[in-house]
């Protein structure tokens, strides 16, 4: 078996003792960020690169890749425990998550999410090493249309899936869109929604609008709670998993390490992406789709794998074809090229030490993530029991400041706030944010990746339908519409609603 | 507790303003960036940062602040403390080409004061598999006869520079495409959906070493030593001429030694063998710079020349952005 | 149609005005933004399609019927919805001009003050220690750039 023999190679190199530590370093900051809003792994990375220079290349790579995907991490505990997601794809881990927490299971829920994201780093371990190189050429294929068809798909998904009002929520995901175009336009250079302001020029950031939403107007809402007598987290119900729990979660786990793993092999794709995808599969084809919202332990299993199988993923990419697919493994291109490593296909033959080493401490790391988390779960939950007073403060606090560490710039600060502000009309007024989170997540996409698909093509709307991956993503969406309104599941849905 | 917390507020109020010139730098100095992080201008700046703190024992610290153009990074700098604890590492685009195309809130002949310039990236065409082995000539020659105009995708307006001075150069009418990062292009190079890229070197080594990716030629003068086996556009016979270019500039009012130190520094890091040996690894070689003692002035020089070019460019094909 | 108090205290009705104006406002602001072709698409056609859609699905939410008449129940803390926006955007002001601790201090004794009842003495030492920690993870530890103390107003 060459794969196992790669592999036991591979480990050779990361179970020295200096990538040992390089990796337990990488993971611990990289958690550490992760737990922090605004402090985001590409920040970290930069200031850690300098640090890399001396080291060697499989080192450094593998102290790197240990920020990256420990971020990834670390951000999930934010969420279930503040609702602040400290990274975009744990955002859509804050709706059942911090319910769970609410209602006096933040251990369960911190507890999945560290499981989850072990079984997928897990799996994903063995399917970069089966069908790594292979898979890379899936990324090839994917051009202008093909993203534009698997964006439609997705926020097509989205609005029939999502429960309660439909209008509502067809609504939200345009409300989303627009404020997706706030900025430059690519193509143009148009300053789109910006009121001459440059703090505007590249629009507004993920995290602004999810903090917002999340974060303030929770805390707004939490200290009516209290002022009325009332509890934010209620006593602990109970600290480790049920076998209930993992019974529910085993299937959102698997379901989502596929999903997170085939996203991430395509570079055009964003973080959140495939955390969404798996939230709305997970709540499709569950049983009681009206436990979604209010602490599902699906809705934090899925995602959750999801994430952390795309971030594992998004390694194919970048190592065989030198294509990042964010700024963070843009950074890790970069620091391998300052090393003198080109990376590409032949990355394997010239440099298996460094292409089998960083396999292997993914493994290493997740292991070390989840060994290191469990015991923190009761640290953690304890916190919660802190009196409201003093955690609000404390939470507000950290929301600013992480929020003007971003960027330096008082405008996202005021834009967070514009967010929670709204967030609670929408409560008010009963529009889900999930649509429109998802619909501010696309929409840049959505419309760069139309316009260029009809721009190469001359105006042509036929290529959608020429190129056969796009045209599977568009049968598929039309067959979504179909199943959904036939009678049967219509009238489930509406039995839902009311 | 109380007593750490006193000394902290002691030894933060006791480090205001003591930016005392004789002593330059005691404290970490920022090197703002008006790119993202992991672009090839960050990284350069990093390289530099990295030399810089180990000669002058201070942090240096690279801040990125991308967005238009590079300019919210620029109007930082010169909106901040002229006491050189806070830099702008400059590109091509910033410099040369943001002043046509930006409103702008400064001026940067009077309000950003030049200390040293420094290489940057060549700059590389490149073509998808299909149109392997076929010549410079051929290819103009392909698209001229083609009955839809071809479409050359560009990431920065460093790029978008290079795209008009070809059309203009061989009289070829090209879509230019924009994208976020020129990885998107070179994808849909690859595919066949776009048929040319321009692009710095760096960027598209991968793809070029595993053949999905063809270069054509450079733009540079001469042969560059990150790739001497690419030939130039002036030996295939089409009369054009852009490289990436890079600086270090502080706001008006900085101090003249600080100035100073910074430039001596500058020179001495040019000079080191094994940082060129690590710029050449990042793709860049110090042809666009010479091996001549960088002042000051020829840095004024270079960026009145550049956007003096950039600007008649511009204006030419009708760029807005 | 129920009666008009009920129908205009409604969540479907506010609902369908607040994205009637939003696609409204969009539209107006976008209006002179190009609109291009199907071949070149301008940075108008997104925008004024998409606020076009809303204004479409907000008139239809409004006038949809009795069906989904659920009435507003605004019982949000009025204090806090105050307050908490006013501190953070408190910070945005501050920080530029006194530093990181005087405006990290506003918005901590700030959020500590929409709770009716807080003794001063712990929102005190809730300040100190919060400030101190968060300065200690944020710029002694991650080493971002923030000014902890500054005195310029302009």
């Amino acid at each position: 078996m060459d794969v196992l023999n790669n592999l036991i190679f591979g480990f050779g190199i990361a179970l020295s003792s200096s990538n040992l530590f390089y990796c337990f370093v990488g993971m611990l900051v990289g958690t550490a960020c992760g737990v922090l809003p605004g402090i985001g792994p590409v920040g970290v990375i930069a200031m850690m690169l300098p640090l890399t220079f001396n080291i060697d290349a499989v080192g450094a790579i593998i102290m790197l890749a240990g920020v990256y995907y420990g971020s990834q991490f670390g951000s999930s505990t934010g969420a279930i425990m503040l609702n602040v997601p400290g990274e975009p794809s744990s955002v859509i881990t804050c709706i059942d998550g911090y319910q769970m927490a609410k209602q006096g299971k933040g251990g369960p829920a911190l507890a999945i999410a560290a499981i989850g994201s072990f079984v997928a780093g897990t799996i994903c371990t063995l399917f970069i090493a089966l069908f790594g190189p292979p898979l890379a050429e899936l990324a090839m294929q994917f051009g202008a249309p093909e993203y534009f068809s698997l964006m439609l798909m997705g926020l097509v998904a989205a609005a029939v899936l999502v429960q309660g009002d439909m209008l509502k929520s067809i609504s939200m995901i345009f409300m989303g869109l627009l404020f997706s175009m706030v900025g430059t336009d690519l193509e143009s250079g148009w300053k789109r929604f910006t009121f001459d302001m440059t703090s505007l020029y590249d629009g507004i950031e993920f995290i602004v609008v999810a903090v917002g939403i999340f974060a303030i107007s929770e805390i707004v809402k939490s200290i009516g709670t209290v002022g009325k007598g009332g509890h934010v987290i209620s006593k602990l119900a109970y600290l480790w998993l049920t076998r209930e729990d993992l019974r529910r979660s085993v299937g959102p786990i698997l379901r989502g390490t596929g999903l997170g793993a085939f996203l991430g092999v395509l570079p055009g794709t964003g973080p959140s992406i495939a955390a969404f995808s798996s939230y709305m599969l997970e709540k499709k084809i569950s049983k009681h789709p009206e436990e979604f919202g209010h602490g599902a332990i699906e809705g934090v299993a899925g995602p959750e794998s999801s994430n952390n199988a795309d971030a594992q993923c998004k390694f194919i990419p970048m190592l065989t074809l030198g294509l990042p697919a964010s700024a963070t493994m843009a950074l890790m291109l970069g620091a391998l090229m300052i090393q003198g490593i080109t990376p590409g296909p032949q990355v394997m033959v010239l440099r298996p030490d460094l292409f089998w080493g960083l396999i292997a401490s993914m493994w290493i790391g997740n292991l070390m993530l989840l060994v290191l988390n469990l015991p923190l779960i009761g640290f953690w939950v304890r916190l919660l029991s802190v009196p409201y007073r003093f955690l609000a403060p404390s939470i507000m606090s950290l929301v600013v400041i992480g929020i003007y560490s971003m960027k330096n710039e008082p405008m996202d600060l005021y834009l967070a706030v514009l967010f929670g502000i709204l967030g609670v009309l929408w409560q008010t007024l009963d529009c889900n944010v999930v649509p429109l989170i998802l619909g501010f997540v696309l929409g840049p996409m959505i419309e760069e990746n139309l316009r260029r698909a009809l721009y190469l093509s001359h105006g042509d709307f036929t290529v959608f339908f020429t190129r056969p991956i796009s045209l599977a993503f568009l049968v598929t969406t039309v067959l979504i519409l179909v199943v959904m309104n036939l009678p049967k599941t219509k009238r489930h849905r509406e039995d839902i609603t009311d | 507790m109380l007593r750490i917390i006193l000394l902290a507020l002691v030894m933060a109020l006791t480090n205001l303003n003591t930016a005392n010139a004789q002593d330059y730098p005691n404290r970490p100095v920022r090197f703002v960036v008006g790119a993202a992080a992991g672009s090839n201008t960050d990284i350069l700046a990093r390289l530099f940062a990295a030399e810089y703190q180990k000669i002058l024992k201070q942090p240096f610290v690279v801040e990125d602040k991308p967005g238009a153009g590079g300019d919210i990074g620029a109007e930082y700098v010169v909106k901040a403390d002229p006491d050189g604890y806070t830099l702008l590492f400059d590109s091509a685009s910033i410099m040369f080409g943001n002043k046509w195309l930006y409103p702008r809130t400064f001026d940067q002949d009077k309000d950003l004061v030049s200390i040293i310039d420094i290489p940057g990236p060549p700059m590389v065409l490149l073509v998808g598999p299909e149109l392997k082995g076929k010549s410079l000539k051929e290819i103009v020659a392909m698209a001229k006869a083609a009955p839809q105009p071809w479409s050359l995708g560009v990431a920065t307006t460093w790029e978008a520079i290079g795209y008009g001075m070809l059309c203009e150069a061989v009289g070829l009418n090209l879509q230019l495409t924009r994208y976020k990062s020129a990885q998107q292009g070179f994808v849909e190079l690859a595919k066949g959906d776009i048929k040319l890229v321009f692009s710095a070197i760096a960027t598209a080594k991968p793809m070029m070493s595993s053949g999905q990716l063809i270069p054509i030629a450079v733009t540079t003068a001469e042969r560059t030593a990150a790739a001497a086996d690419i030939s130039t556009m002036r030996e295939l016979g089409v009369d054009m001429e852009i490289t990436g270019w890079n600086g270090i500039s502080g706001p008006r009012g900085i101090q003249k030694n600080v100035v100073e130190t910074l430039n001596r520094v500058g020179n001495e890091i040019l000079k080191m063998p094994d940082f060129q040996q690590k710029l050449l690894d990042m793709s860049v070689d110090m042809q666009s710079i010479k091996e001549v003692e960088r002042t000051p002035e020829l840095m004024d020089k270079a960026i009145r020349e550049g956007s003096e070019a950039w600007g008649r460019m511009i204006k030419r094909f009708g760029f807005k952005n | 149609m129920p009666n008009l108090k009920q129908y205009f205290t409604s969540k479907d009705f506010w609902s369908g005005v607040m994205f009637m104006a939003t696609g409204g406002v969009a539209i107006g602001i976008a209006r002179d933004y190009p609109l291009g072709s199907s071949l070149g698409m301008g940075p108008g056609y997104f925008p004024i399609a998409l606020g076009g859609v809303l204004i479409c699905l907000g008139a239809i939410i409004t006038f949809r019927g009795s069906r989904h008449i659920d009435r507003i129940e605004w019982n949000w803390d009025m204090r806090a919805l105050l307050i908490l926006p006013t501190v953070v955007i408190a910070f945005g002001l501050l920080i530029g001009r006194v530093g990181l601790v005087p405006s990290l201090a506003v918005v901590i004794v700030g959020s500590a003050a929409a709770f009716s009842k807080f003794p001063w003495y712990e929102i005190l030492l809730l300040t100190l220690g919060l400030v101190f920690l968060l300065v200690s993870i944020f710029v002694w530890g991650l080493g971002l750039p923030h000014t902890l103390f500054q005195f310029r107003f302009f």
